[in-house]
Formats: structure tokens, C-alpha cells, sequence
């Protein structure tokens, strides 16, 4: 009669199980080495996307996709702009969808404060900008179009 | 793990997904991707459950999501579940693009277009991908089994080293490396 050992397959699964884990221990811990320095350092990972985003746009490219199905303008033509818009970001074929994304930046919309002056006579202003009192002095509201400047 | 009688299994290389997108930040393309893919499956869940088979193990891994049925569907039955899952990425993009067109969202631009080149990825002749599926059964059907492998292995070596020259190409050109490190992430698909 032919017995067979349970044994060798007890150690080939007890093997495969001390393989296994040392492993998923690792990518564990760089998981949340990633997830820390997501934390610690946000403009890491920023850098990191904005970095991808300079070799391949995806979200303009996916979107001008959308566009292109939902008939906003021709499939084919979609195809095309999402391929130049994915692999040569800045070509200049954007959505042109009037979602969030299409309205300006909320300070660009901000009118400078209003002052008769500047229009009457602007190289005034700066005159009195650079040369009344010293530049220490002066506070933010004492130089007219600030904003503008900076 | 097990749910209602299906195996769930996490690869290992699932972990490179959160990994990923911490690193580059990309949660919105993440989310959407997620959206995708859960309705994708879906669409293959149904298509299987229509013709009689099982689904036995789900697997998350990073280059997707992989289902192993059984049930001993048929030639016909295993095409149609394959082009299920692209067929339900695209009625979501249809769906999303009308409601993006409706109310203006970007989101729904966006998911229409991810949905979109889901459906078109998953189409691509190679062999564990939805179309690679397809074609091997439907060269199963017409020539047997042994010469629609040899055939799927010619298409997808074929398909490869299209979208390697692409990427050289484009490297070449832009010295821009995104399409090749699509094409060594699609040839690293295990088949």
C-alpha cells in the first residue's frame, strides 16, 4: 500500500505563506511611506502630477473625449485634439466646456479698487507711488494699483 | 476573502494604485477610473449571469480588474460576455456625455472620455483583454482551439509592436515617454 506524507505539502504552503508575507509587509510599509509624504510634503506629490501633466494632459484629453461623444463638437475632430492635447500639452486644443474649469480664477475677475485718478492721470500715481516718503513707509493701500503690480 | 460564494483576491500589485496616486496626486482620475471599472465589471457580471455561468474569483490587481468564471459557457456566450464589459463603458460614456452636455459638468466630460478609452483599451487584440477574448473564441468556433492560440499570439504580438513603434516614435519626435511607458505596461499584461 502506498501511503503518502502530508507533510511536504504542509511545508510547501507554509513556504509559500513565509514568502507571501514579508512581501506584502513591504508594499504595505511603501504604501504608507507614500501616503506620509503625501501629508508631509503636498508639494511633492504636486510637483510630481504637474511634472505628468507636462508630458501628458489626461484631463484635457479625456475631457475634449467627452465632448467629442456628447456631440459638442465632431468625434473625429475630438480624436485628434485629445491625441494633441494628451501628448503635446499647451497646443492649445482645450475643452471648451462652460463647467467649473472654464471660468476664470476668482482675483482675476476682481476689479481693482476704483480711482477716478488713475484714468484723469495715471503717471501721477506712479509718481507719487515711487517718489512721496520712503518705500518702507508705505503701506499696500498707499500705492495705487498694487494689486496690479504684483 | 469570499463573498456571496465569489472569491475576492487582492494581487499584489494593486497596492502600486494608491501608491500612484498619492504620489502624483491624481484622486479625481482615480474616482472616475473606479466608476469605470465597477461598471465595466458590471457589465460582464450580467452578461454572464445571462448565459449561465458563475462567476468564481475576482481579482484586483493594478492593470485592472480580471474575473475567472465557469459554468461551461459556449463559444457564442463567452464573446458576448467579453464585449459586454466595453459595451456597458460605453452606454455609461453616452450617458455621462448627455448629462454633461445637460447640466455643464466637467466631471461627466471627463467620466464620458475615462469610460470612453476604457472601452477602447479593452478592445485592443490582445489576448486577456476583451478583445483578445472575443477573437480567441471566435477562432476557437471556426478553427479549433490549437490554431486560434497561434493566431491570438500573432495578434498580439502584432498589436505590441504597434504601440511600441508608436511610443518610439513619439519618444523620438517629443521626446515625450508617455506612450511607451503605456506600451511596457500593455506588454507586461500577464497573458
Amino acid at each position: 500500500m502506498q501511503t503518502y506524507s502530508h507533510a511536504p505539502r504542509y511545508s510547501r504552503s507554509r513556504r509559500r505563506r513565509a514568502r507571501k508575507t514579508p512581501k506584502l509587509v513591504i508594499l504595505a510599509v511603501i504604501f504608507l511611506a507614500a501616503v506620509a509624504l503625501r501629508l508631509i510634503f503636498p508639494h511633492f506629490s504636486r510637483a510630481i502630477g504637474d511634472r505628468v501633466a507636462a508630458f501628458f494632459d489626461y484631463r484635457s484629453a479625456i475631457a475634449v473625449l467627452g465632448e467629442g461623444i456628447s456631440g459638442k463638437r465632431a468625434f473625429i475632430d475630438a480624436l485628434g485634439d485629445a491625441w494633441s492635447v494628451a501628448f503635446h500639452p499647451g497646443s492649445g486644443a482645450a475643452p471648451v466646456f462652460g463647467g467649473e474649469d472654464a471660468s476664470p480664477p476668482p482675483n482675476a475677475t476682481q476689479d481693482p479698487s476704483p480711482n477716478p485718478s488713475n484714468d484723469a492721470n495715471p503717471a501721477a500715481d506712479f509718481s507719487d507711488a515711487v517718489t512721496a516718503g520712503s518705500f518702507d513707509d508705505a503701506q499696500w493701500g498707499d500705492i495705487p494699483g498694487g494689486t496690479l503690480i504684483l | 476573502m469570499k463573498i456571496s460564494g465569489t472569491g475576492l483576491e487582492i494581487s499584489k500589485t494593486a497596492y502600486l494604485i494608491p501608491l500612484i496616486v498619492c504620489l502624483t496626486d491624481a484622486w479625481l482620475l482615480f474616482g472616475l477610473c473606479a466608476v469605470s471599472v465597477a461598471v465595466h465589471e458590471l457589465g460582464h457580471w450580467a452578461a454572464l449571469t445571462l448565459c449561465g455561468g458563475r462567476t468564481e474569483r475576482v481579482t484586483l490587481s493594478f492593470f485592472g480588474v480580471s474575473l475567472r468564471y465557469g459554468g461551461g459557457i459556449s463559444y457564442g456566450g463567452e464573446i458576448y460576455t467579453a464585449l459586454a464589459g466595453p459595451g456597458a463603458s460605453l452606454i455609461l460614456s453616452f450617458f455621462a456625455a448627455g448629462a454633461g452636455r445637460l447640466c455643464g459638468a466637467a466631471v461627466l466630460y471627463e467620466l464620458a472620455g475615462v469610460s470612453l478609452l476604457f472601452c477602447l483599451f479593452n478592445l485592443l487584440p490582445l489576448y486577456p483583454l476583451d478583445g483578445g477574448r472575443a477573437i480567441y473564441n471566435a477562432l476557437a468556433y471556426f478553427f479549433g482551439l490549437d490554431p486560434a492560440r497561434r493566431l491570438t499570439v500573432i495578434f498580439r504580438r502584432l498589436a505590441a509592436a504597434a504601440i511600441a513603434a508608436g511610443g518610439l516614435w513619439l519618444f523620438a519626435v517629443q521626446k515625450n515617454p508617455m506612450l511607451l511607458v503605456c506600451a511596457a505596461a500593455l506588454l507586461t499584461v500577464r497573458t
